[in-house]
């Protein structure tokens, strides 16, 4: 399926983002954000304020990962929760990121996996299409 | 052929320059609630009686390119 660069703000510059869901993994509690395709992103990530607001809370429930970025060295939090991306929801490890302050990051491990992704630079469009097997 | 709709496309907000750098929280097509972090943007929304509003960090125009 083929996407259109999305421009957030007047003037500003369009990209790659697929609007997407978050819940905790067997949740309900559902809410939309948008997700940057991000090829340099390790695995898929969101800000930390994301974690509670779908009620990942405890802090004992999280594994702690060392993570680097263009920001430097900072510490995530990790556990699964559930993606939705095109109507199919996929259980992830899910890295949050007190330090991003951002749309999510749609990254390799889980993300490109499930998804093969190609990019149109020029006329500012993507494709995303699901392999054969998405588990 | 007609172009696909897709699902996951998200709307080109493209908002004004005052909301660059913030998180919004959007119902429909409105903004519900905007502040500089995502827990202050939601609480602006849920006192206006949006509990599932959808959330997107504005980048700052300043921010010219992103890596």
């Amino acid at each position: 399926m083929e996407f259109d660069y999305t421009t957030l703000v007047q003037g500003g510059r369009p990209r790659p983002y697929l609007e997407i869901k978050i819940r905790q993994a067997g949740g309900t509690n559902e809410f939309d954000f948008y997700g940057i395709v991000d090829s340099g992103a390790d695995s898929t990530a969101f800000p930390f304020g994301a974690a509670i607001l779908i009620g990942l809370t405890d802090l004992s429930k999280f594994s702690q990962e060392d993570c680097g970025g263009a920001t430097g060295e900072t510490t995530g939090y990790v556990q699964e929760a559930e993606i939705c991306v095109l109507g199919t929801w996929y259980r992830w490890k899910i890295t949050f990121l007190p330090e991003l302050n951002d749309n999510a990051l749609l990254g390799r491990a889980d993300f490109f996996r499930v998804f093969r992704v190609g990019f149109d630079e020029l006329a500012q469009k993507f494709d995303i299409t699901p392999h054969a097997s998405n588990d | 052929m007609p172009k696909q709709v897709c699902p996951g496309q998200p709307a080109s907000l493209n908002l004004p320059e005052k909301y660059a750098g913030q998180w919004v929280a959007i119902s429909g097509d409105k903004v519900v609630g905007a502040a500089p972090t995502i827990d202050k943007a939601f609480a602006a929304a849920s006192e206006k009686g949006e509990k599932h509003p959808k959330m997107v960090h504005i980048p700052d125009r300043a921010e010219h390119l992103f890596f």
